[in-house]
């Protein structure tokens, strides 16, 4: 045996004292053990109840281990001590051994423990862990209310399972929470069921101590700028758990955070001891941690919020148009979704000024209450939470799911739910563009990741980090896929007036690659599409809200129309909250009077005859170290200029130089982190067309796309999307007919 | 991120939604294809789908031996859970087993499969296992878009004993995970290969 396991032992061999009259396990097959332990080790750690590091490490170092005999010895060692009891299943009734001493809990908290399961006959039923003292409080005897001081669950959602594995040893995970404070005792029983309905099973007992400390409120004051605030905060104690217990959390602090936001005068309930707290106030903020010491008497946790940039001061509003109440890791009892109030909460703790929540397939007939057409009433200045709706699952969903922001109507004429919407996005478009809704598909690289082919003849032409290329997309999936269709579409808008179908495609939550290319491609033959930036908050993660963001300009106050008016202007930046790239302006090299400012004016600049063109941002990145990090002019989606930005948080004036002999459009990038919208650099009058192969990548497109999304079109619309379709191969042909090749990169 | 191809394009025929499989063709085709892979059925399944060729019970019997079942929720978001068959196996043998797709996005993509032994030190696919989704001339591993499919998932494992092994499963939008719900762990009993009736 190497020599480190002897050093576990001797560090953890009088802990292991106390539950020494636990049943031990000879012998057990050391692959399927191990990858147990993994599992539970992995579900300590997703409850936010992780393993002390040094037995975390000793259980990996087993697995170099080829013994059967000593892994299954060690694994006890190590695990046996972290056990509320021991259950054997070996006779006609489960055997519970309790610890031989008291555990401790702490009151109105929950505190998870191990349970260990000595199976030698291979049981494969449920394992139902109980206690007379958890029976509920309500209608119970008078004299039984006292006794009923105890919460009690067993953790048994992924990666454990809610049946014994057969395995001769294995660990389960129960959770305890005390009503009271003091010492209490408890009967804890253990039977082996077929189902949960089960009542007749054969149960073992054990009676057990506690000592349950009194817990204390922990009041936080939080100011950002001199003003309260609210803020992220992901409270640990020694050992590493999560408080508070996420397995117990309820709206408005989400179960699959370790995080909670909290504002100024708000509590969390924490037993004495020590803790780390991270806090964070979003990607403008500089992440601290802070140590916390808890005693008898209230405490307060001062958090005033050092930023590195405030871009609202610059006038650029953050913002996530796809965030969702509903669905995916929300959960759907015992409400279904959560409330404006619990989304705003999050918005505010990450700094996110306006978040756009958008109702869809599950849970659509209670969410739709919250749509009023305007800002949500929770909504407090600066902070805008607007509900509207993404086409998912329902209707269009199937050729690539739509965000609609701005609608006046939320729901499509015919019915009152999700059941009737049209099956051809453009038909879901040209409904919500007649109410001057601003459109976009969602997690545009959904079915543009995996390729059927390449664009014959184009051979170098791709770009750095492959953007652009020229491989075809599958359009298997639920981005921006019918897109390829639709942008070369107008609709009539609210007064009748023609415009584009659609305002902007999302970025920055899928493969940049896949969702850049595809707009490069877009913008390369002359669709004037605007990026913006979105989470799909927590379908694609639900790690926080704002992941992905677009910094909108909006002069003066924030009100929403004016930023999704911004948005779909593009006077506006994507970013990851890192990288910050403002006041994007172009003119004519030596003119600066007609300089133009991104997103004025359609951004337009219009030059006479081949010029160089001078362009300038203001550009400012905040990264561990400082490092220095390649700002890029990107000319038809190609590389222009260069300059480097470093990343130590001060905003710097850059300026580039691009030497323009046709129409063009110009933007600033920081690949993967952030990207300007473009400016149109129009010579001579002649529209943009810069490259035939984007037109022909394109073209193969709307053929993929038909080949994959026609059998999703109702029988109804077939013809209506075959029209649509049609018109968009045209458009490709007339653009290809105009088009220059491209400019084969140097 | 994806490697430049060969420089050749070819396109997906479309598949008219008249021709999109209902359950029970789709446990049809995926019982064929295992019969194609001339691996020997377990003997529960070959019984059932002797005593009767009615679409119904092939149905119900491919329903019986699937090892996983997957939800694609309509955000294409992927989750997986063990599914009614026994995970048995014999040594050494590649053996089928059936997964349903539940299909809530109507995707088309490429349904990928990959294995993780948690208790080994490198999270790579285990050298024990093989594992993977048939693709092969009349069943493919890419959903055809119906909202039930069945896909044919071949297993061996070497040496006799128990195994468990985290499969793992995406539909095009990556292995990112929620949670543990992309993946299940599925403890495999392996017998001797003596032990086994003769296949084939
Ligand atoms: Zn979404
Ligand atoms: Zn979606």
């Amino acid at each position: 045996m190497p020599i480190r396991f002897v050093i576990v032992l001797s560090v953890l061999c009088s802990a292991a004292l106390a539950q020494e009259q636990f049943p031990r396990v000879e012998t057990v097959e050391r692959q399927p053990l191990l990858s147990q332990v993994t599992r539970l080790d992995e579900a300590l750690q997703a409850i936010g109840s992780p393993l002390d590091a040094e037995v975390h490490a000793a259980l990996e170092r087993l697995k170099s281990l080829a013994d059967d005999k000593a892994v299954a010895a060690e694994v006890q060692t190590l695990l046996d001590p972290l056990c509320l009891v021991a259950i054997d299943l070996s006779g006609e009734t489960p055997k519970v051994t309790g610890p031989g001493k008291t555990s401790e809990l702490f009151a109105e908290g929950w505190r998870a423990f191990l349970v260990k399961v000595v199976n030698p006959e291979g049981a494969t039923g449920g394992l139902r862990i109980d206690s007379p003292n958890a029976a509920p409080v309500p209608r119970s005897p008078a004299d039984a209310v006292e006794s009923r001081w105890l919460g009690l669950e067993s953790y048994e959602g992924q990666p454990l399972r809610t049946k014994l594995s057969g395995l001769p040893l294995e660990y389960r995970i129960v959770q305890l929470y005390s009503r009271d404070v003091g010492e209490r005792s408890a009967t804890l029983t253990a039977a082996v069921v077929e189902s949960d309905e089960q009542k007749d099973a054969p149960s073992g007992s054990a009676d057990l101590k506690f000592k349950a400390v009194a817990s204390t409120p922990v009041s936080f004051a939080v100011t950002d700028g001199g003003e309260p605030a609210m803020a992220a905060f992901e409270i640990r104690d020694a050992l590493g758990r999560v408080y508070p217990l996420q397995s117990k959390r309820l709206a408005p602090d989400f179960f699959f955070h370790p995080q909670v936001y909290r504002a100024t005068g708000e509590t969390v309930q924490l037993p004495p001891g020590s803790y780390t707290v991270r806090c964070s106030r979003g990607p403008e903020s500089i992440h601290e941690t802070q140590s916390l010491v808890v005693e008898d008497r209230p405490v307060t946790l001062t958090y005033d919020v050092k930023r590195w940039i405030d871009t609202a001061k610059l006038n650029y509003w953050s913002g996530d148009h796809h965030i969702h109440a509903a669905g995916c890791q929300h959960y759907d009892k015992p409400t279904e979704g959560v409330l404006p109030a619990d989304m705003l909460r999050h918005c505010k703790g990450e700094d996110l000024k306006v978040g756009c929540c958008l109702t869809w397939g599950p849970c659509f007939d209670f969410q739709k209450q919250f749509f009023t057409g305007k800002t949500d009433d929770v909504s407090e200045y600066p902070y805008l939470l607007r509900y509207d709706i993404e086409v998912s699952g329902f209707g269009s969903h199937n050729s690539g799911h739509l965000n609609l922001l701005k609608l006046k109507d939320q729901i499509y004429p015919g019915g009152d739910s999700k059941l009737h919407w049209p099956t051809l996005g453009l038909n879901t478009l040209t409904w919500a563009k007649s109410q001057g809704a601003v459109c976009g598909p969602a997690h545009s690289a959904a079915g543009l990741t995996r390729t059927v082919g390449r664009l014959e003849g184009t051979d170098g032409l791709d770009g750095p980090h492959r953007l652009p290329n020229y491989d075809i997309p599958a359009y298997d999936g639920i981005g921006a896929n019918e897109f390829i269709v639709d942008i070369t579409h107008e609709v009539p808008g609210p007064e009748g007036k023609l415009v584009p179908a659609v305002d902007f495609i999302s970025t920055m939550n899928t493969d940049r690659v896949a969702e850049w290319n595809m707009w490069y491609h877009a913008l390369n033959c002359g669709y004037r599409v605007k990026a913006s930036g979105e989470t799909d908050f927590p379908c694609i993660t639900g790690e926080r809200v704002g992941i992905g963001r677009v910094y909108a300009k909006v002069d003066g106050r924030l009100e929403f129309d004016r930023w999704v008016e911004a948005l779909a202007a593009g006077r506006s930046y994507v970013s990851d909250g890192s990288c910050h790239l403002m006041n994007m302006t172009a003119e004519p090299a030596g003119d600066a009077s007609r300089k133009v400012s991104l997103g004025e004016n359609g951004s337009e600049l219009r030059t006479v005859g081949p010029s160089s063109v001078k362009v300038r941002v203001t550009a400012a990145a905040f990264r561990e170290g400082s490092p220095s990090l390649p700002v890029e002019l990107i000319v038809n989606g190609y590389v222009a200029d260069q300059q480097d930005l470093v990343a130590d948080g001060t905003p710097r004036d850059l300026e580039f130089d691009a030497q323009l002999d046709r129409s063009s459009w110009v933007a600033v990038r920081v690949f993967p982190h952030a990207h300007t919208n473009p400016i149109f650099a129009i010579v001579d009058g002649k529209p943009i067309r810069p490259s035939k192969e984007s037109a022909e990548w394109c073209l193969k497109g709307v053929e993929q796309c038909w080949s994959q999304k026609l059998r999703t079109y109702r029988e109804e619309e077939r013809e209506g999307a075959k029209t649509a379709y049609d018109h968009a191969r045209e458009a490709y042909q007339q653009i290809i007919a105009e088009a220059e090749p491209t400019a084969r990169p140097e | 991120m994806t490697h430049a191809l060969p420089f050749v394009c070819f396109f997906v025929a479309a598949a008219p939604v008249s021709e999109l499989p209902t359950p029970a063709e789709s446990a049809r085709r995926v019982v064929d294809a295992a019969k194609a892979e001339k691996a020997p059925l377990p003997e529960e399944l070959s019984v059932k789908l002797a005593a009767s060729d009615d679409p119904r019970d092939v149905w119900l019997a491919v329903a019986a031996h699937t090892l996983i079942e997957v939800e694609i929720n309509p955000e294409m978001r992927v989750k997986v859970a063990a599914g009614p068959a026994k995970p048995t196996l014999t040594a050494g043998r590649t053996m089928p087993f059936f997964v349903r797709v539940e299909n809530r996005c109507g995707a088309t993509a490429r349904l990928a499969v990959t294995a993780t032994d948690l208790a080994s030190n490198n999270a790579e696919t285990p050298d024990w296992l093989d594992v993977e989704i048939v693709n092969a001339k009349g069943h493919s591993d890419r959903l055809s878009g119906a909202p039930i499919d069945y896909k044919l998932l071949m297993c061996r494992i070497a040496e006799p004993g128990r195994r468990e092994v985290r499969l793992g499963f995406d539909a095009g939008q990556g292995t990112q995970d929620l949670g543990f719900r992309g993946v299940t762990d599925i403890l495999f009993h392996v017998r001797k290969e003596d032990a086994a009736p003769s296949g084939d």
